[in-house]
């Protein structure tokens, strides 16, 4: 499957969308899903405690 | 202005289902890392383990699981986890992102949220009764704006799909317009005025998604780094207390992209008596210093940074330059 696939939506490539695809890996996080989630049956440390974004409470406008 | 087009609402924002099972794994090794002694706890993990991936990805990701990931836990909190799991499987209104009922313990979550755009605090705020023409309408509303949404800014849209849970409708009581957070992860607050319409509900969750789509984000990877990044010291785009850079850098996100969904509001001919190019140099005007300060003193990580050179800089920089070209040519 290529990254074009991926995107829902995107049938015909323009110029713009096919460049800008090519950096999509930029924008990933560190594991696919597949990865996490079968990192979830193992006994691995944590991984994060919320506490950048616990810090800011919450938002409001 | 050359921006990606997952940015722009065009398409989703990439890798989005990685993003969601990464963080639905920081949940689950949240979880796991509590001391589980009574049946309740017992009874919450083994019916998350006995689900398929997609499933326990969702459930991780609901705002029952956060608010109970992000409190105090103990021996009430799992209870309560077991309960708020079992009496909603899944969206109580049909297609509709709207939740019709949310259950006490959001109440309590309601009322603890400060200060907003419109008062100090939530201590008089309550849920809208979905029994009343006012939640009636309301709820028309949120339709509507989805649809809108679907039509002009289709990847905006499926985020909305994958990030937000649902959608409460809050009375005047709140302090806020809109509300999210992590306490409440997936869950949008929204408190509408009698003057919205749908390119307003449209605004509203847009706005509050992108902070959704940060928060997602900030469960791995955080996007500011060092202790001045909490500092409530910077102006801000829409509130008049000092903010952080931290808050700032979601705030200067959440411009970026409502001025690209205003750009496609005045493409399709949305309220052809707003001036959405206006709106849009406002908006951009009133972020000017907390970007100059985000830019000046923000230590940011390198996906926020990717972000900020991506997305941020280039839509406000265009948006004034061309505010800038429109008041000297006057």
């Amino acid at each position: 499957m290529t990254a074009i696939d991926n995107l829902s939506g995107v049938t015909t490539g323009t110029v713009l969308e096919a460049a800008a695809v090519t950096e999509e890996s930029e924008f990933r996080p560190m594991r696919t899903a597949e990865e996490s989630v079968g990192m979830m049956a193992s006994a691995e440390g944590l991984t994060s405690d919320f506490s950048t974004v616990r810090r800011c409470g919450s938002w409001r406008s | 202005m050359n921006v990606p087009p997952w940015l722009t609402g065009s398409v989703p924002f990439p890798a989005i289902e990685d993003w969601r099972a990464d963080a639905a794994l920081c949940v689950r090794q949240n979880l796991r890392a509590r001391e589980m002694v009574t049946d309740a706890c017992r009874s919450v993990v083994a019916r998350l383990d006995s689900l398929p991936p997609d499933e326990m990805v969702a459930t991780l990701l609901r705002p029952e699981v956060f608010a109970f990931v992000t409190g105090p836990g103990g021996e009430d909190g799992w209870a309560e986890l077991q309960d708020g799991l079992a009496a909603r499987t899944t969206r109580d209104a049909g297609s509709s992102l709207l939740w019709l009922n949310p259950t006490g313990q959001f109440t309590v979550v309601l009322r603890r949220q400060g200060r907003g755009s419109r008062r100090e605090s939530c201590a008089a705020a309550n849920f809208i009764d979905p029994s009343t023409a006012q939640f009636a309408s309301c709820a028309t509303a949120v339709e509507s704006a989805l649809g809108l949404i679907e039509r002009i800014a289709p990847g905006f849209r499926a985020e909305i799909e994958k990030l937000v849970e649902c959608v409460v409708l809050v009375d005047e009581g709140a302090s806020f317009r809109g509300a999210s957070g992590l306490a409440f992860r997936g869950m949008i607050m929204l408190s509408p005025e009698p003057d919205w319409t749908t390119c307003t509900f449209a605004e509203e969750l847009v706005h509050e998604m992108t902070h959704l789509l940060l928060d997602l984000i900030s469960i791995r990877e955080p996007l500011l780094k060092g202790e001045q990044a909490f500092d409530e010291a910077w102006a801000a785009p829409f509130r008049p207390d000092k903010r952080p850079l931290y808050g700032n850098f979601h705030a200067l996100m959440v411009v970026a992209r409502l001025i690209h969904l205003f750009g496609a509001f005045e493409r399709c001919g949305a309220e052809p008596e707003t001036s959405w190019s206006a709106k849009a140099h406002d908006y951009a005007q009133r972020s000017a210093e907390a970007l100059a300060a985000l830019k000046a003193h923000g230590d940011l990580s390198a996906m926020a940074r990717r972000l900020f050179n991506t997305l941020v800089e280039p839509t406000l920089g265009a948006t004034l330059a061309a505010a800038s070209t429109t008041t000297s040519s006057a």
